[in-house]
């Protein structure tokens, strides 16, 4: 077999897998780390539940994203506005040199 | 969409969400969602604050088909595009509250104060209005068509450019009320106290008139009042009762 085909193979799944989640390894716990917390919430979706309590538990599972949104998305948010800020620095000072003398 | 689909798609729509990590905080999600499901009581208002939501801002676009929403104050309330299909809001408050492009159809709001609510766009087919009372409130473009009327006041509603077929307004009090443009086939306004309404560009086709009182009305630039019946009316002139005529309504005990 080709060994630059094995290389590459398993640098994919290295990227698709990601650690103690899934693998060929079946002593690798296998559930998707969310799992208990859905089970639970399907069982209480498949309840009879009255329409208003329905109805609100819907709105909130659908709002939830956007009311309380992950941390990680406020971090990535607020280095792309560093990160752009600062390029608009560096495009402002290439414009006009005399910026940076005068800092 | 049936209860079956709509399991499936918030279910399918949360395995994608815990998925791609995009909803923080399952446990709290849970938290709420198991508060909300083992509530001892089934009161909307109370749900909500369970919730942690805001009855004023957080059900836009939302389903809320089937709720009860008896005496509810949703003055104020947001509720662009909502799903209210079959609600009961009969009572409720709805001062203020804004009802554009929402489904309402069979929806009950008999009793209900709208004061300038605004229903532009709404689809309220078969909705029960009776004994509402109705001031300033926006129904333009709407779909009012087969919705009940019966005992409402109505002062100054824009009722311009709906659809409002086999509408009943039955001894419903109307009061500077604008129906300019309004589709009034087969729509029944008998023994109803009609005061400075506007029907200018109305079409009055296969009406029911009779035992209507008028008083101020606009009458003239009907688009047809083909078939339709007046009998027993008050406040009507000569001159209109003739032009009335001329557009093919028909004034006879029926």
């Amino acid at each position: 077999m080709d060994s630059s085909y094995c290389r590459e193979e398993s640098i994919a799944r290295s990227e698709f897998f990601t650690e103690g989640e899934y693998g060929d390894n079946p002593s690798v716990n296998t559930k998707p780390n969310y799992e208990d917390e859905l089970t639970e919430l399907k069982n209480i979706l498949n309840r009879d539940l009255t329409p208003n309590k329905r109805a609100i538990i819907e709105t909130l599972i659908y709002s939830w994203e956007t009311k309380f949104p992950p941390a990680s998305q406020n971090i990535s948010k607020q280095s792309i506005s560093v990160e752009k800020k600062k390029s608009e620095n560096t495009t402002l000072t290439a414009r006009y040199p005399s910026l940076n003398k005068a800092s | 969409m049936s209860r079956e689909r709509n399991l499936e798609s918030i279910v399918r729509y949360l395995e994608r969400a815990f998925n791609s990590g995009r909803i923080s905080s399952r446990q709290d999600l849970l938290r709420y969602v198991r508060a909300v499901a083992e509530a001892p009581t089934d009161n909307f208002v109370d749900l909500t604050r369970l919730a942690g939501l805001d009855i004023c801002s957080d059900f836009s676009g939302a389903n809320l088909s089937f709720t009860d929403l008896r005496h509810t104050d949703l003055s104020e309330a947001d509720l662009r595009g909502t799903n209210l299909i079959h609600a009961d809001l009969s009572n409720a408050n709805l001062n203020l509250a804004n009802f554009s492009l929402a489904k309402l159809s069979d929806a009950d709001l008999s009793n209900v104060y709208a004061n300038e609510t605004t229903f532009k766009n709404a689809r309220l087919l078969s909705s029960q209005f009776s004994s509402a009372q109705l001031i300033a409130t926006d129904f333009t473009d709407a779909d009012l068509s087969n919705a009940d009327f019966s005992y409402a006041s109505l002062v100054y509603v824009d009722f311009r450019h709906s659809v409002l077929e086999t509408a009943s307004f039955y001894e419903s009090v109307f009061n500077g009320v604008k129906f300019n443009g309004a589709n009034l086939r087969r729509t029944s306004f008998e023994c109803a106290n009609l005061d400075g309404v506007d029907f200018f560009g109305a079409r009055l086709s296969l009406a029911n008139m009779r035992r209507a009182h008028f008083h101020d009305c606009t009458m003239e630039g009907l688009w047809d009042a083909q078939e339709a019946q007046f009998y027993g009316n008050s406040g009507l002139s000569k001159e209109l009762t003739l032009a009335l005529k001329q557009k093919g309504a028909i004034f006879q005990k029926f």
